[in-house]
């Protein structure tokens, strides 16, 4: 019979956290994407977008109705096999990227463990 | 005459830290002594009793009002327990009535012994002093007790936005530099009793205004919602006995409170991060950042807000006592969307604001448009507690961020009919788009961000109270974030002005035009940006008397083409008064919510419905969604579309660089020096 314990925990729409190996792995295609008590990112691949590949300007000028390319970027984080874009940021240039999730392990394997004993 | 004696509840007089006094407080002895009284049917019976009551008061205020914003809801009824506890609500906007519970417990510190004021049966209050409890200057609370039998068993409050209230530019003052400047600021005190009015008092008030006959009324309104509840709340207590409604209106926080805990014991314990940017301070365009970091541990919540941007040289501030009631709206009408509303559900949440940032300014500070600031704060704490709540029984909660944007709009002057008028033109703010859901897109025109329950105008009734109407109003084209799932749309609407007898006094409070508003989330991106936008001496209305107007599509559409004559003028969102008369148009462009989840993984065929609705342009189908159809017939080519996405999956892998190698280029960069200035240190340490 197969292990009752679930093995990954979907904690986000792409993210996975394998409780045996404690990864986040990739919810597409189980790709490894680091130690889950780091921050998923350093697993990905990252680029910095003009936002105006997004939000098209309408005019020209200082208000172009799109956000201003010198103030805002968009960082897009992918998984490095799949290419699942897995986070977006906008972020002032240079502007360190956000540690968003940063999952107590010990509790979420402890929750699980309890799960499964019921 | 002789005072009767009324009893209070035992009460901490000591309200030298009124803003931590947002939290409940102890239960009193008769709380506790009747707190199990009633059996569980009758409590849930009584406590929709409560929210029956506020609804109706709700009502009430919206049909006698005058102000737009009250009229459209922008408004919140609430009632208390005797201490003034919000043990139930009615929204509009939940945090108008968390916020009534400050005047209150100062009415109950300051006045209830002071013998020139005390509280009686019949006494009618009111404050506007964001100090004493009101979000900003505009957001005016009347608040009465319930007394029955000589106990004072609860307090009712109705709070409504203000279109004009005095403040050094009609409606809010986005560039008043301190608290003397940004509107009228009343003590909570007493302007009436036996449930009369004083009227010299009243007329007092509206004196203050540039618009003396709406606040008088606006004020009359908020008392008649007050009287119908407490009438409607001593009914009750009569019924009851005056110790079972005291125990039961307590129970409803405690109830509150032990369903938070149990709500929050099911989500993952960690660190949940969320950081977004204001692009604008009111007087003056740069960069704030508003930094939310929430720590889940068992039932606990621990906000740290370090990282969030210095206090401001204007009127885009907020007191310490706000962060909190902003969490009414993820909370309220998300999370705990199942629960009944009350102090309770904000109880097990710690709030950690360092001293001197736009969301703890001091007392001296201008905070008219302190709802800004805060509108971010709801984003990042709506964004991090939804991640929190992700893997849960209760992801059909969850959203994106709904739009943040606010860029609402003023006119104040004479009007067509010869009357003096203030209006807020919200549709734009309160028909902002909501945020993606996990399996749905967002809701177009949903709701300004700081409460979902909220309506746009009346365009007919607009038009008949100012001297102006509208030229189109339409659902923003890609005014929402993309994603698998998109966000609502705002709504994208002009006026122009008609039969203004002299000159109309018209500017806008906003952000949201260098820097979007609406994160999306999982992939998704975020909603749109809006300039301020007017054109001065338009030929639309000639061009309507010959029939040659087309209403266009867009906002987009109007300035690309340049669809009529004028002098075409575009700004940051808060651009300030300028007179407008005849002819003179003003566009304002709402925006829209964050995504969910990666654009390529949309359905095709609802990218081809979008686009055939007008909500996306072909750019955004082609270059985000990577459809591929036919121009013709609009119909999906599905394996082009494939081919298309797995080329697109493939260039980001090929363009996107490994982590440490891009964040050694990214730490390299930073914005221009101008864009900083309010900023703090760049990038400074964030909790
Ligand atoms: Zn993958």
């Amino acid at each position: 019979m197969a292990d009752k314990t679930p093995s990954k925990v979907q904690v986000a729409e792409y993210l996975d956290i394998n409780l045996d190996l404690e990864v986040w792995e990739c919810n597409k295609c189980s790709h490894g994407l680091g130690a889950a008590t780091q921050n998923y990112k350093e697993g990905c691949l990252i680029r910095d977008r003009s936002p105006e590949d997004i939000h098209q300007p309408i005019i020209e000028g200082e208000y172009t109705f799109a956000p201003d390319p010198e103030w805002c970027r968009i960082i897009e984080c992918y998984c490095p096999n799949c290419g699942v874009l897995i986070d977006t940021e906008y972020l002032p240039p240079g502007h360190p990227l956000t540690h968003d999730m940063e999952i107590d392990i010990e509790q979420l394997k402890a929750k699980h463990s309890a799960n499964e004993g019921q | 005459m002789s005072i009767q004696e009324v009893t209070l509840p035992e009460f901490n007089t000591d309200i030298d830290d009124l803003f931590a006094r947002m939290n409940p407080e102890p239960q009193t002895s008769m709380e506790e002594e009747y707190a199990d009284e009633m059996s569980d049917i009758d409590f849930s019976i009584f406590r929709h009793k409560l929210a029956t009551i506020a609804t109706e008061g709700k009502e009430v205020m919206a049909k006698l009002g005058v102000s737009s914003a009250l009229r459209s809801e922008d408004s919140g009824t609430g009632v208390y327990t005797a201490s003034g506890d919000m043990c139930g609500a009615a929204a509009g906007v939940y945090y108008h009535a968390l916020s009534g519970q400050l005047p209150i417990k100062y009415t109950l510190s300051k006045w209830a012994t002071e013998e020139s004021v005390r509280i009686e049966d019949g006494d009618i209050f009111f404050s506007t002093d964001p100090i004493y409890g009101a979000t900003h200057t505009p957001d005016q609370i009347a608040f009465m007790p319930v007394i029955v039998d000589g106990i004072l068993v609860g307090w009712v409050s109705a709070v409504a936005h203000q279109a004009d209230v005095g403040a050094m530019e009609p409606g809010l003052s986005a560039v008043a530099r301190n608290a003397w400047s940004d509107g009228v600021r009343l003590l909570p005190q007493k302007i009436g009793s036996n449930y009369g009015l004083r009227e010299d008092l009243v007329q007092s008030i509206g004196n203050m205004t540039r618009v003396p006959d709406e606040q008088v009324l606006d004020i009359k309104a908020r008392v008649a919602a007050c009287t119908r509840m407490v009438r409607r709340m001593k009914k009750i207590a009569e019924d009851l006995g005056t110790e079972s409604f005291v125990g039961a209106a307590r129970r409803c926080v405690d109830d509150g409170r032990v369903q938070v805990r149990r709500r929050l014991q099911e989500f993952n314990d960690g660190t949940y991060r969320s950081t977004v940017f204001i692009d604008g301070v009111g007087g003056d365009m740069g960069l704030q950042r508003i930094h939310c970091a929430i720590t889940k541990k068992g039932d606990e919540l621990h906000v740290n807000l370090q990282g969030t941007s210095p206090q401001n040289p204007f009127a885009f501030n907020a007191y310490a006592s706000m962060p909190v009631t902003t969490l009414a709206n993820p909370f309220f009408s998300y999370l705990l969307s199942d629960v009944p509303p009350s102090v309770g559900l904000l109880d097990q949440i710690k709030m950690e604001i360092p001293d001197g940032t736009c969301l703890s300014a001091s007392a001296d500070a201008a905070v008219s448009c302190s709802l800004w600031p805060t509108f971010l704060l709801q984003a990042a704490a709506h964004c991090a507690t939804m991640k929190m709540a992700f893997d849960s029984d209760h992801r059909d909660k969850l959203s994106a961020t709904q739009s943040a944007n606010a860029v609402g709009g003023y006119g104040v002057g004479v009007n067509q009919h010869g009357l003096l008028a203030a209006d807020l033109y919200v549709d734009p703010v309160n028909g902002s788009g909501g945020g993606a859901r996990p399996d749905a897109d967002g809701v177009d025109v949903f709701a300004g961000i700081w409460g979902n329950y909220m309506d746009t105008n009346d365009a007919e009734e607009l038009e008949i109270r100012g001297p102006y109407y509208k030229i189109y109003s339409r659902i923003a084209r890609d005014g929402h974030g993309f994603g698998k799932f998109r966000g609502g749309s705002g709504q994208d609407t002009a006026y122009v002005a008609h039969k203004v007898p002299d000159a109309l006094s018209h500017g806008t409070m906003g952000f949201g035009t260098k820097f979007p508003t609406a994160p999306g989330i999982f992939g998704g991106y975020a909603g749109n940006t809006t300039p301020g936008a007017y054109i001065i001496g338009s030929d639309v209305i000639d061009r309507m008397r010959s029939g040659e107007w087309d209403a266009p599509n867009s906002t987009g559409e109007l300035v690309e083409n340049r669809l009529c004559e004028g002098e075409y003028n575009f700004d940051y969102a808060t651009y300030p008064a300028i007179n407008v008369t005849d002819g003179d148009v003003w566009m304002m462009v709402g925006a829209g919510g964050g995504g969910w989840g990666d654009a390529l993984e949309r359905d095709p065929q609802m990218v081809v419905d979008d686009l055939r609705a007008g909500v996306i342009s072909e750019f955004t189908v082609k270059e985000i969604y990577k459809v591929a159809y036919d121009p013709e017939s609009l119909l999906v080519e599905a394996d082009e579309t494939e081919k298309l996405r797995d080329e697109a999956r493939a260039e980001r892998k090929q363009v996107g660089k490994p982590y440490n190698e891009f964040i050694q280029e990214w730490e390299q960069q930073s914005p221009p020096e101008h864009a900083l200035k309010y900023f703090g240190e760049f990038p400074g340490t964030v909790a």
